[in-house]
């Protein structure tokens, strides 16, 4: 609430409709377009407490957690109106369609309602159901029925939404995928180094800044994650030396599986004369592209099987060339390069022809990340604004032009596009030590992820398959 | 009726691969703090001193030295030689952890943005040579470290810079490539926490590590 005048002092300077400016502290405000393609008004929704069939604490607990997060989603995506609570004070709860009382939600202006129930089962888990009804239609528009475990609650409800949105919305949800990003969160300290330093290790999180955890166990520096297409891996910059007996600290890249084994991959072969940055995974997951100083002068990108065959050197000068990043069909890479004076943007062919400058006015641009899926060729990035200050753009290749999301406000530095390509995450230093940040591509609906620590090098994972 | 047939979420195999890496996680990090012997108290020297000139004279002898072999015949007996202290020699005596805190080798300083060497950096560097050449089994490794502003990603490719700028200069100065190693750390590890100037200064800056004696 706090930062609401602020931020409607900066849109109203941008001749765009005031509404929701940050929908976490101000659920009640209703949303006036939708985000991207659907023109007018979103349908509103109303999401009223899951039913409880098994009136038991646990219950009781997972009907909360389920109709929170189910909310939350819906609310984030903006492709429905979610009602608050208060504007359906005193309709009876109901858990079959026949059982609505369909005169009083038209009344109150709901065009669907979302009924669900939750029930104890065997072991620990419940039974939680939804159906999504249509009031003018006065019928089922969308229903499922899933069984989970307590902890699991929260995935479920994220998977009813993405589910709610395909249905009726013809969007591609997010609510299921993640974020991996760089920490000092713990505290820990490197040793035997001459000044203070803070470990970093690789981080994971829900889409909304829940379930933050830790993925790495290197003690030292560990930053830039790039996820495996499958989101089951991630790879990352690493400064753990090669084996116990070798100290010699240098950046390499690692592949590192999540979940069940912990595997790890180095493609790039990396030693103290062979230092590689800045890891990024090719869409059919076969490639790495990455950043290496291997030649002993500035980094040049190379590019890289997985398995560490086949390595091409893409870019060879005496600038540097960093910050890789693929296109959807991994037909370009975009990188970084001071070769014309300050860092600017380019792109190239995957086999290093053809490069071009991005036709942006770019002050010291960094962090290319392209959006995905078929959204159109898009590229974001931060541009400096100010001395101490950068702000995160989107350049349009059809238009050959770039709108800004971030109005320079601190610092606003290493976009990742989500991947429905409506949301950007990246790092701010508005609320004081870096910390990750999403925000909709319309520049709206800014929402604080992390809060531990410093946060940064923020990466958004793929769909679950 | 429901539309969607019921599906058992938990047997989705990406929920219950989550629920196991946690506790994987749990007990790697159980793990490894237990083989690193835990964590260390941080040693801070924040304040970077100005150059020192290092004394252009060898203060000591090299403390060990190859007998040559006896001579075949005896000879009188020299008077006794007269025992002068000996002042300790800081490398032979000092383990590298302390080296490295005492800043043996001087780190340098660079202008925002900027990879060259300065007028004071470049006296430091002939004092940080004549160390290196004084103490010729001394391996070291430069490295190059930013301030908080710039961008993360590029702010690795200037820490890189600077320290390539510094090995060669070191390597002009006469001391051998093969003794040096680079390394970037971006803006990671700043000297000094703070966000003025004061801080950005100490900041931007390449340190010289001893990696072995």
């Amino acid at each position: 609430m706090k930062r609401l005048p602020l931020l409607a002092l900066l849109f109203a300077a941008s001749a765009v409709a005031i509404m929701s400016a940050s929908a976490p502290q101000t659920p009640q405000q209703s949303i006036a377009v939708t985000l991207i393609g659907k023109p007018g008004r979103p349908p509103q929704i109303a999401v009223p407490p899951f039913v409880v069939l098994t009136p038991d604490q646990s219950t009781q607990d997972a009907s909360k957690t389920v109709t929170d997060v189910l909310s939350a989603d819906l609310r984030f995506e903006r492709e429905f109106d979610v009602m608050p609570s208060t504007a359906f004070a005193g309709i009876p709860s109901a858990q079959k369609i026949e059982d609505l009382p369909f005169d009083a939600w038209t009344q109150r202006g709901a065009e669907y309602v979302a009924l669900g129930s939750v029930k104890a089962a065997a072991n620990g888990r419940f039974d939680v159901e939804l159906r999504v009804v249509s009031v003018k239609d006065r019928r089922q528009a969308y229903g499922a029925g899933y069984s989970a475990a307590a902890a699991s609650v929260r995935g479920l409800a994220h998977r009813f939404s993405d589910e709610v949105h395909k249905n009726l919305r013809g969007v591609t949800g997010i609510a299921q995928t993640k974020i991996a990003f760089s920490s000092t969160r713990d505290g820990e300290r490197a040793a035997k180094t001459i000044e203070d330093r803070n470990v970093r290790e690789i981080y994971i999180m829900d889409y909304d800044g829940e379930n933050q955890r830790r993925i790495t166990v290197d003690h030292y520096l560990n930053i830039s994650p790039n996820w495996c297409p499958d989101s089951q891996c991630v790879a990352y910059n690493s400064y753990q030396p090669t084996s116990a007996k070798d100290t010699t600290r240098f950046p390499d890249i690692k592949i590192q599986n999540i979940y069940g084994q912990i595997g790890q991959q180095r493609p790039a072969h990396g030693t103290d004369q062979i230092q590689n940055y800045s890891p990024a995974i090719s869409p059919d997951g076969t490639k790495v592209a990455f950043a290496s100083t291997r030649n002993g002068e500035a980094q040049d990108i190379y590019v890289v099987n997985r398995d560490g065959s086949g390595q091409v050197r893409l870019t060879n000068n005496k600038a540097i060339d960093g910050s890789p990043a693929w296109s959807p069909s991994g037909n370009l890479i975009a990188f970084t390069s001071d070769r014309a004076g300050s860092l600017q943007l380019f792109v190239m062919n995957p086999d290093g022809s053809g490069v071009r400058k991005v036709e942006n006015q770019c002050s010291h641009c960094d962090r290319p990340t392209f959006a995905p899926g078929e959204s159109g060729l898009l590229l974001a990035y931060s541009t400096q604004t100010s001395p101490a200050g950068h702000d995160i753009e989107i350049f349009d290749f059809s238009s050959n032009s770039a709108r800004r999301l971030t109005q320079g406000e601190a610092t606003n530095e290493s976009p990742s596009f989500a991947p429905n390509g409506r949301h950007v995450v990246f790092f701010t230093t508005r609320w004081g030590k870096p910390q990750l940040a999403v925000i909709d591509i319309d520049g709206k609906n800014i929402r604080q992820l992390t809060k531990l620590g410093a946060n940064t090098f923020p990466a958004w994972s793929g769909l679950p398959k | 009726m429901l539309t969607s047939a019921p599906l058992e979420l938990d047997k989705d195999p990406m929920m219950s691969r989550i629920r196991s890496t946690v506790v994987m996680c749990v007990a790697a990090v159980a793990v490894v703090s237990m083989a690193c012997g835990g964590k260390k108290p941080p040693v801070a020297a924040p304040t970077p001193p100005p150059p020192v000139a290092v004394d252009p004279q060898p203060v000591a002898p090299p403390v060990q030295q190859q007998r040559p072999p006896a001579p075949p015949e005896p000879k009188p007996e020299p008077p006794a030689p007269v025992m002068m202290p000996i002042a300790p020699d800081d490398i032979t005596s000092k383990d590298l952890d302390t080296l490295n805190k005492e800043q043996l080798l001087k780190p340098i300083f660079f202008a925002l943005d900027s990879d060259d060497v300065d007028a004071a950096g470049q006296a430091v560097l002939v004092a940080n040579a004549q160390t290196l050449k004084k103490y010729a089994s001394l391996t070291i490794t430069i490295e190059g470290h930013c301030d908080e502003r710039g961008t993360p990603e590029y702010n690795l490719a200037l820490g890189e810079r600077r320290a390539l700028s510094a090995k060669n200069a070191l390597v002009v100065l006469g001391i051998s490539a093969d003794r040096i190693k680079t390394v970037s750390y971006g803006k990671e590890f700043p000297f000094d926490p703070g966000h003025e100037e004061a801080s950005f200064i100490k900041n931007r800056r390449a340190h010289f590590v001893v990696t072995a004696k």
